[in-house]
């Protein structure tokens, strides 16, 4: 299933030339390596991605509270009230300060950077594709 | 049954063509993220369509190419070669003798103008020296919008430096190249949320192919520390920058061109805030420069003619000391209304100048006590109006005045320019009218104050340019068509004695044709040839010359290795035989956090030459140099290391 959903996200994003569009195939394609579940809720708390929110048709957009997985640049969303899902990182910043986030999306040396934490991963019992291997530290 | 075989067939179809699109654009994670490096560029937020004609080297363009200075791209600007001075001083419309004039090209980085309150552009100030702190680089051709560049300028370059956002790492860079050159850099950034950090430095010791005359020795060697800092907040930033060194001046003034001991240390200091409001509907800045330059020349042969009182009345002398220290103080407020289809822009912008020169000729010295400050108020607006999806029209006034003791014929000076843009589907037509003026540098008539006979007051050039320009663009492929008539009026120009109007119309044709393919989300071939016709009037011995020029560059990844190749291309420069600048780059990252590079410019020793002459006016004798590249043949090895 999980190798299905990348391929139809990989297939769509051909089509997609949009920034936002493209900021949403990311995002769909991280949550979806992430989380083997065909319908997935996320927390998008990130206001750089906000325009990738109407392109995220995989997606459904919810509360911290209730999501299966959180997009964040902000600290407090980690300390506060999105204790249940998987955080997940937009900025360096927090990705650096915060070793329960399991990965980061940011921008390092003028280019998109995407970052997995080894240590999280295996204590989440999560298995990315092979394609991400080279994205874990 | 029939049914059943069309959908197998269908959907095999279908699947193998997904496939093969797949193997075709290599679609993955990877992917995904090389074309959003490309359509998210920090460029295309900073870009302004609307403002002219719009060449853009993008921060994977400057990465790939290992850009070591901004002279290697201007041969990718159409119109422009690139050509230094008798000082060794960047200066692409040099001729012998006459001084650089700062209208032609002026320099930005960031939304600050690199400005010399004495000589007028900071072109040559920034054209030489390092720029691995800059992230991109934008090219506005044919005197674009006054919210890009108040004072007008045919090209107008703004170099934008990297940020901590986009940086988030720390990175040390080591280089040497032939004749001894070294550049070693560092810097440190990052994004702490509520704020981000960029810091830089960086060390070059330029070392250039040396030339020698009667046993002098022509250098052109250029030593430079480089230090920058920038603190960006949500609304704001700051930032500092400091530049220190030396260089050699090449040939200097010396009349048979036998220098002694020729070179100038400097120091710049620039410091600055700017703010913007969240909606971008109001912006203000302000920005310090000192700079700071101690300029020597001795020669064997005689550097000029001091004035006695006695007969012969001139005297020639071989030492020439020369310091100057400039102060600018640039201030700027811009407003910004905006409602579905209309914008009107308006701002106010105050720049006072102040410079000091002391000079010693020998033993008769010069100081400049009666006209040393320029103060200039300017009001400008711009008017941007939808008419319809497909039509958009521009309008920009400005008014500046000149408070100052310089002599001049007016104080004032009023531009105008008015746009209009064409957008349907897959086209686009962008066309503009100019009229604007370019006034002399105080350098000029301070040139003109000094001299013991009363000069005619400068009179400002006016120019006028008419240019429109197709653009065709699809999902890999931008073609585009540029025309341009110009004209430029009292051209000021140097008559070995003092600076004069031209009383001769110097008029422009230009033809630019370019494409760039995009062969994937990262590789492309960019190709680009102009001709221009130029007519410089009837009083002119070489009336009609006719300039061409053009570059194709390869950005290509093969496997692992990351190449760039470049063909540069000039003709038609009086006695100069066509000039053909092959360079290339080929990285290799090693690890992700090591790569190296091997660099080669001008490897063909073919680029565009210059012709130097001077003329000794005590022997009546010309002494020339002919054939001199200002592009050494030169290959850098490097590394980069990101931690």
């Amino acid at each position: 299933m999980k190798i299905l959903l990348l391929t139809i996200l990989a297939i769509s994003s051909l089509l997609s030339s949009d920034i936002g569009q493209l900021k949403a195939q990311i995002l769909s394609t991280i949550a979806h390596a992430l989380i083997d579940k065909d319908s997935l809720n996320v927390c998008l708390d990130d206001k750089d991605l906000e325009s990738s929110k109407k392109y995220a048709k995989s997606l459904k957009f919810v509360s911290c509270n209730k999501a299966d997985i959180v997009f964040t640049s902000k600290v407090k969303d980690i300390n506060m009230k999105c204790k249940t899902g998987l955080v997940f990182a937009t900025s360096y910043y927090l990705y650096r300060h915060s070793p329960m986030v399991v990965g980061a999306f940011f921008w390092q040396k003028g280019r998109p950077n995407i970052i997995f934490r080894k240590k999280q991963l295996e204590k989440l019992g999560i298995k990315l594709p092979r394609e991400f291997s080279k994205y874990v530290e | 049954m029939g049914v059943l075989v069309f959908y197998t067939v269908f959907i095999r179809c279908i699947f193998i063509f997904f496939f093969l699109l797949q193997v075709a654009y290599g679609q993955n994670i990877d992917s995904l993220l090389d074309r959003l490096a490309r359509k998210d560029d920090l460029s295309v937020h900073t870009k302004k369509e609307t403002a002219g004609y719009l060449s853009i080297f993008t921060r994977q363009d400057l990465d790939r190419m290992k850009i070591k200075s901004l002279s290697e791209l201007m041969e990718k600007i159409p119109f422009v070669r690139y050509n230094e001075d008798s000082l060794g001083l960047s200066d692409p419309y040099y001729q012998p003798y006459q001084k650089n004039n700062p209208a032609r090209i002026r320099v930005y980085i960031d939304d600050r103008e690199l400005l010399s309150p004495l000589f007028g552009s900071g072109f040559q100030l920034f054209a030489q020296i390092d720029m691995a702190y800059i992230d991109h680089i934008e090219v506005y051709m044919g005197l674009p919008s006054y919210e890009i560049s108040l004072e007008p300028a045919v090209v107008v370059i703004k170099a934008y430096t990297k940020t901590g956002k986009r940086e988030n790492t720390s990175v040390v860079g080591v280089s040497g190249g032939t004749y001894g050159t070294e550049d070693v850099y560092g810097y440190s950034s990052k994004d702490l949320q509520d704020y981000s950090y960029f810091v830089y430095a960086d060390y070059r010791n330029l070392k250039r192919e040396k030339l020698y005359n009667r046993g002098s020795k022509l250098s052109r060697d250029k030593m430079s520390n480089n230090f920058y800092a920038q603190i960006i907040k949500p609304n704001s930033k700051f930032y500092f920058q400091a530049i220190k060194g030396s260089m050699d001046n090449f040939i200097g003034s010396s009349w048979d061109m036998t220098p002694r001991n020729l070179s100038t240390d400097f120091t710049n200091l620039f410091s600055g805030y700017s703010y913007n409001s969240t909606d971008k509907s109001l912006q203000a800045s302000i920005n310090y420069s000192y700079l700071a330059s101690d300029y020597f020349d001795s020669s064997y042969s005689p550097l000029g003619l001091n004035p006695i009182p006695f007969p012969p009345y001139y005297v020639p002398y071989f030492s020439n000391s020369v310091k100057t220290k400039e102060h600018l103080l640039d201030a700027k407020i811009a407003k910004k209304i905006k409602t579905d289809d209309f914008s009107l822009l308006f701002g106010l912008r105050n720049r006072y100048k102040q410079f000091d020169v002391k000079s010693k000729k020998d033993s008769f010295i010069f100081k400049n006590d009666t006209y040393n400050h320029e103060d200039v108020a300017s009001v400008f607006t711009e008017m941007d109006y939808l008419f319809n999806q497909k039509n958009r029209f521009v309008l920009s006034l400005s008014a500046e005045r000149y408070f100052e003791d310089g002599r001049v014929k007016s104080d004032n000076i009023y531009g105008i320019r008015v746009g209009h843009i064409y957008h349907a589907g897959d086209f686009t037509q962008k066309s503009f009218l100019f009229y604007g003026k370019f006034r002399p540098t105080p350098y000029m008539l301070l040139g003109n104050d000094s001299l013991p006979v009363p000069q005619d007051n400068l009179d400002s050039e006016e120019a006028y340019a008419i240019s429109t320009k197709s653009i065709w663009k699809n999902k890999n492929m931008t073609t585009s068509l540029l025309f341009s008539n110009s004209s430029i009026k009292n051209s000021i120009y140097y008559d070995l004695s003092s600076f004069k109007n031209s009383n001769s119309r110097f008029v422009f044709n230009s033809i630019s044709f370019r494409n760039v393919y995009m062969l994937n989300d990262i590789d492309k071939i960019d190709f680009n040839t102009w001709v221009v016709f130029e007519d410089f009037g009837a009083n002119s011995s070489d009336r009609y010359i006719n300039k061409y020029g053009g570059y194709i560059a390869l950005f290509k990844k093969i496997g692992k290795i990351d190449t760039y190749n470049n063909l540069s291309y000039r003709d038609g420069y009086q006695g100069l035989p066509a000039g053909w600048n092959y360079s290339t780059t080929l990285t290799y990252p090693y690890s992700k956090n090591l790569s190296f590079y091997l660099k080669g410019e001008n490897l063909f020793k073919d680029a565009l030459k210059t012709n130097y002459y001077r003329v000794n006016l005590i022997t009546h004798q010309t002494t020339y140099l002919n054939d001199i590249s200002v592009f050494d043949r030169r290959v850098w090895l490097g590394l980069e290391y990101q931690f």
